[in-house]
């Protein structure tokens, strides 16, 4: 098969997911492209692995403080699991509409709001922002639960505007206080406090006696309810370009920070112009904005040309790994490592997200990405170093030129600057020639899984 | 400023992560309304080591005694905010440690009042080693755009690719790395970026792996994480590095039950590290240039729950040093149940921006105005003033 | 009527009577809290009433390996190694790092497993560690693959579920390996991922077979004999049940997990009743609210229909007439009293040979 169809492949596992191992690229790369988009875009058609087993080795009932339980299946599942790009998608929804753990008194209302994302994450955008307003950790998160006929909270009805669908510019104050005062009467049902026992799960609750029913002018539109503001925000052009420019931030390539998108224009305009069109034209149907986006050239060309979060870098290693493959202590590790690389799932920092983009490396980060990448690919009895190392060495004895492009091209195939290249040639060279012959395979395997450690620390490996 | 100081002053850090029980740490023993509140936790009277008429320390805390008798710590009581959030938001950790980390209790901020104070103090961010941090992973403190702080789990096992066993392999795969780092002419600006990042991981690396050749000294320290992160602390300010301020926490304070197992453990470990840090730092002739500041997301609950304490408020903060007037500051919490905020909880007496602005100003001869985001009413737990005039 | 029923259970435990009156099996009490009795993976009852409740955290966090009395107060914790301070709850860490399945023998010694590093650990509650710890990782006869429950027969030997080899083996309390029964599968007789353990009168073997919905039973040899529930969440059906105890009178109960109950089977394997959990405040969950006005209120402004029910129980226990439940998702125990009478063969009509509306 050629070669380029396997690139290509690569590319696109890397983005819905956090990547694919070797044999499966080779026979996804022997389907057409399009058919292997239309199966990513239905993973309702696959089951996860047993959740049982997780759940059983790993209760999230265990993790109510802390969210490394689920964080950790979250990364699991998406290194693992057979429906990557609804782990991504809600990834993505996690990221836009960032609720904190923190503040949820509930925690496991954050955990179900993540759910809610996976559930629905490539439906309608009407009903994402549906579910958005229902969802008791937002609700809870920006206050909605204050916001009351006769004293209005504009927490949520800012941010909804600002963050959640239209950005800055696109809006007035006028709007948001008439989208606040729509959404008065959203509120929840507290379950049980935490103590003495455990927390219950907090109930959406609509009181029409605490709702605000009069007119209101919101975008130039009459409206009455929540939901006829939802209606008018998914008919914006500006909400169109808005979901179209994360899309793209998320999948193509790094955009500049969400809050200067006001003032910076995209990066590639006409790509945004596209997206935006598919979600008008479909009336915000984001499975449908995802098939054009997945489809198109300028998503196929943007190879490397997104710093991996830490979730997906972590994710990465582990598929490249093959490791832990059942649910075992060292998933323990994936909530942590991607926490240290600055990047607590169900924690983002602020209402706004995470700084993504180069904004993920300081020192301390770095540090982190390339201790934890060596350090997992160290132990070559793990799955995927194995195969890799086989598979290196299947095709006999090797020229220091021809260890390092083996490795490179089965590890992503990863593309590299020529400089890189250079000095992992040089780096081979020190050990001249892969033998095998002789007693000598031993010795030859070991360098393998050296060259795949330096491989992996390299810049271009921060890149999906 | 005073004279025998050799090098500028340097600020150490410690946070009690988790919640240390103030009530159970400087203990109104007189106090029956405490001890009513408190069957499980309170410790009797007679074991406490009394610091006046009304106040004691934890018997814990005995090897802090005689510093405390020496007036090196100042302790600040009713150390808080004013709550914003309620108790539910305002009890969590997480927010708790956030607004210590960031000075905004009424918003949430992502930049670290002593991230603001490393670019203060290097705002060319020449020095990576100007803010060390001793642990896994960066507190918001010292998180701010553009500032490079060192983190560092272990001096002896500080930097990149540690894993790797043989050093011979290892040295030449730092410097495959420093190469493939190397930014080449013409990339793109992230690829740039990412290329200085990996630098200057390399250059603190570097400036940090003579620091524990160039230590030696008397003093034993205990085993204990904080105790070994402090002897840290040591060996790199010792080293003349430029560093100014150091990091590190201590866990283990979220006391909900067992506390009386646990809590002696806990201070203790903390009570000898500080003691023998301060006597490793006299014997190097550097005491005089360093000012612990310890400090606790919160205090806790005034009644006991039968096993621990739960998550409260009007903690205490702690400066330590041989430049320190000890002695308390601030106000104990009212200790009068129609006090009680919430009906359950000690009132804050002095607003911790207070205490970051006593020590911007008063130690490090920092204007604390940007930095803590307002003008506090300072304390005054230095012999003389340092820095200003 | 207490003297007879004293009678009618010693001739239940010979398996003597005929049917049994079953009278009610009421609530009784609820015993700890949350960071006290954290996430009650199994229990098990000692001596003068002492209740070892053992708790499962996340990853290698352990959990506390606590010591109630049956009016909940807190008698301390058991561990395998001396605590060290880290960010975790204090005493959350008792030594375990996945802790799964603990009993008490005859002279009170502690036996728990744990299924991460495939030990079985005997302690004591007077120290402050293990007596002895021994187990090796495998799938040969006395190696072990994540083990799980355990249960002593009358010799004093440990039966240890052992879950990722499908099979059920036997050991002298000092490790070694004496038998075993049990291979992968569906069939029957075969099991898939077991977790419960428990012994009858006749020493006969219940192992939940966690991943086929079921219970199974054995010989006292491993000849299997007899399958209970299937697959769903209707009567007398399971969703990956896990713990299983059996009373004196022979009745069975599984710790129903994925529905979130317990299920009694008779000794026949019929379906007789469920528990869906009754919890109340427990003694240390009084005084916990009690001093807090915030939870007070809280709790004042919340439906608490839910708050009774049993949360991912995988465990269920029997000391005497006493039916206790480690309700995992709630870090409590719930506890239920049993009362039934056996009857001899001529209180009784005989069985109809028909159904009949009469």
């Amino acid at each position: 098969m050629p070669g380029d169809q396997l690139e290509l492949m690569a590319h696109l596992m890397r983005r819905v997911g956090v990547g694919a191992r070797r044999d499966e690229l080779e026979e996804l790369a022997a389907r057409p492209y399009e058919d292997v988009v239309e199966e990513l875009l239905h993973p309702e058609t696959f089951t996860d692995p047993d959740q049982d087993v997780i759940e059983r080795y790993l209760p999230t009932a265990t993790s109510i403080e802390l969210p490394s339980v689920p964080a950790s299946r979250w990364i699991y599942n998406m290194a693992n699991g057979p429906r990557p790009l609804r782990e991504k998608m809600a990834l993505l929804w996690h990221q836009i509409f960032a609720t904190a753990f923190f503040k949820a008194v509930h925690a496991r209302a954050s955990i179900a709001q993540v759910d809610q994302f996976r559930e629905n994450g490539l439906g309608s955008m009407r009903q994402i922002l549906l579910d958005l307003s229902r969802d008791p950790a937002m609700i809870d998160w920006l206050d909605n639960s204050e916001n009351h006929a006769d004293s209005v909270n504009e927490n949520y009805g800012r941010e909804l505007l600002e963050l959640f669908s239209l950005g800055i510019g696109n809006y007035t104050e006028d709007d948001v206080k008439a989208a606040a005062r729509a959404f008065t009467g959203w509120t929840i049902v507290p379950g049980a406090p935490i103590n003495p026992y455990e927390m219950n799960d907090p109930q959406f609750r609509f009181d029409p006696d605490d709702h605000d029913s009069e007119e209101k002018i919101f975008l130039g539109e009459t409206v009455v309810s929540g939901e006829d503001v939802i209606e008018v925000i998914i008919k914006q052009e500006a909400c169109a370009r808005f979901i179209a420019r994360h899309l793209y931030n998320f999948f193509v390539a790094d955009e500049p920070p969400v809050p200067s998108w006001h003032q910076a224009p995209p990066v590639d305009s006409e790509a945004i112009d596209t997206l935006a069109t598919a979600f008008l034209e479909s009336d915000g149907d984001i499975r449908e904005v995802m098939r054009t986006l997945l489809n198109s050239d300028f998503f196929k060309d943007a190879r490397f040309q997104r710093v991996k979060s830490p979730v997906e870098f972590v994710g990465g290693v582990i598929k490249l790994t093959g490791a832990p493959q059942f649910p075992d202590l060292p998933m323990s590790e994936l909530s942590r490592a991607a926490e240290l690389m600055g990047q607590r799932l169900y924690d983002p920092p602020s209402v706004e997200g995470w700084h993504t983009g180069q904004e993920w490396f300081d020192s301390g980060t770095l540090t982190q990405r390339v201790n934890f990448a060596v350090e997992q690919v160290m132990d070559t009895s793990k799955p995927g170093i194995a195969q890799i190392i086989e598979r290196v060495a299947a095709d006999g004895d090797a020229s220091p030129e021809q260890l390092v492009d083996r490795c490179l091209d089965l590890c992503g195939p990863l593309a590299v600057k020529p400089q890189t290249r250079e000095e992992l040639i040089e780096r081979a060279q020190e050990g001249g020639a892969l033998v095998f012959e002789n007693g000598a395979g031993s010795e030859a395997r070991e360098r393998i899984g050296r060259m795949v450690q330096l491989i992996v620390a390299a810049p271009e490996y921060q890149f999906a | 400023m005073t004279t025998s100081i050799a090098r500028p002053p340097v600020l150490v850090v410690i946070q009690l992560a988790g919640g240390l029980d103030f009530l159970n740490t400087v203990i109104p023993f007189q106090s029956g309304i405490v001890r009513d509140a408190r069957p499980t936790v309170a410790v009797p009277a007679e074991e406490t080591l009394p610091l006046n008429n009304e106040l004691a320390w934890h018997p814990a805390v005995a090897p802090l005694k005689q510093l405390y008798d020496d007036g090196k710590v100042a302790v600040i009581q009713g150390a808080g905010w004013e709550h914003q959030g309620g108790p539910g938001a305002d009890r969590s950790h997480f927010r708790a440690t956030d607004i210590w980390h960031t000075c905004t209790p009424d918003k949430i901020s992502t930049e670290g009042w002593l991230g603001k104070l490393t670019r203060e103090f290097d705002p060319q961010s020449q020095n990576p080693v100007t803010a060390v941090n001793f642990g896994l992973g960066l507190p918001r403190a010292l998180a701010a755009p553009g500032v490079t702080v060192t983190s560092v789990d272990s001096l002896d096992r500080f930097g990149l690719m540690t894993e790797i066993e043989l050093e011979q392999e290892r040295a030449k795969d730092l410097d495959s790395f420093k190469r493939m780092y190397t930014p080449a002419v013409g990339t793109a600006m992230v690829q740039e970026y990412l290329a200085q990042t990996g630098l200057s991981v390399l250059q603190s690396a570097e400036i940090l792996a003579d620091a524990p050749e160039q230590y030696a000294s008397e003093v034993e320290y205990g085993s204990s994480p904080i105790a070994q992160a402090l002897r840290d602390v040591v060996r790199v300010h010792t080293a003349g590095l430029g560093a100014r301020i150091f990091y590190t926490l201590q866990r283990g304070y979220d006391t909900h039950s067992g506390q009386n197992d646990q809590l002696p453990v806990l201070l203790t470990q903390l009570s000898e590290a500080i003691r023998d840090f301060i006597q490793d730092l006299r014997n190097h002739n550097a005491s005089e240039e360093v000012t612990i500041l310890v400090f606790t997301e919160f205090g806790r609950r005034i009644r006991d729950n039968g096993s621990g304490t739960d998550h409260g408020s009007g903690g205490g903060a702690y400066l330590i040093g041989d430049g320190v007037r000890g002695g308390l500051y601030g106000e104990y919490p009212s200790l009068d149940p129609s006090d009680w905020l919430y009906g359950e909880d000690l009132s804050h007496t002095i607003d911790f921006r207070s205490i970051y602005s006593t020590v911007l100003d008063q130690w490090l001869g920092v204007d604390p105005t940007a930095i803590v985001g307002g003008s506090f009413e300072q304390i005054h737990p230095y012999r003389e003033p340092i820095g200003v005039g | 009527m207490a003297v007879e029923t004293n009678g009618a259970n010693e001739a239940s435990a010979n398996g003597t009577y005929e049917i049994l009156l079953r009278a009610g099996y009421p609530y009784e009490q609820t015993l700890g809290r949350r960071l006290v009795t954290f996430n009650p993976i199994d229990l098990a009852v000692g001596k003068e009433g002492r209740i070892y409740c053992l708790g499962r955290g996340p990853f290698e966090t352990g959990g506390p390996l606590r010591i109630l009395n049956w009016e909940d107060e807190d008698l301390g914790v058991v561990r395998r190694r001396p605590a060290e301070p880290n960010d975790r709850p204090a005493e959350a860490d008792c030594g375990w790092i996945w802790p799964a399945g603990i009993v008490c023998d005859e002279d009170e010694r502690i036996i728990v497993s744990d299924e991460a590093d495939h030990t079985i650990t005997i302690a004591t509650r007077e120290r402050d560690e293990e007596i002895a710890r021994w187990g090796e990782h495998g799938s040969a006869p006395g190696q072990l693959d994540r083990p799980a429950h355990m249960a002593i027969d009358d010799e004093g030997r440990l039966l240890v579920v052992d879950t990722m080899n499908h099979r059920v083996q036997r050991f002298t309390m000092d490790g070694r390996y004496i038998d075993g029964f049990g291979s992968y599968g569906s069939g029957f007789g075969e099991l898939d991922m077991p977790w419960g353990i428990a012994l009858d009168g006749d020493g006969c073997v219940y192992v939940g077979d966690w991943r086929n919905d079921r219970v199974q039973k054995f010989s006292p040899s491993g000849e299997p004999l007899m399958i209970i529930g299937s697959s769903g969440d209707g009567d007398g059906e399971l969703n990956r049940p896990a713990g299983v105890a059996v009373d004196q009178h022979g009745d069975i109960y599984v710790a129903d997990r994925g529905n979130n109950r317990v299920l009694l089977f008779n000794r026949e394997g019929r379906y007789v009743e469920k528990f869906l959990g009754d919890a109340t405040l427990s003694p240390s969950a009084l005084k916990m609210l009690m001093e807090q006005p915030i939870l007070l209120r809280q709790r004042d402004l919340t439906v608490l229909e839910e708050e009774k029910r049993l949360r991912s129980p995988a465990s269920v226990r029997i000391d005497g007439d006493r039916l206790l439940i480690p309700d995992f998702g709630y870090n409590r125990v719930q506890v239920y009293r049993k009362e039934a009478y056996p009857l001899r063969e001529d209180q009784v009509a005989p069985i109809p040979t028909r159904p009949a509306l009469r």
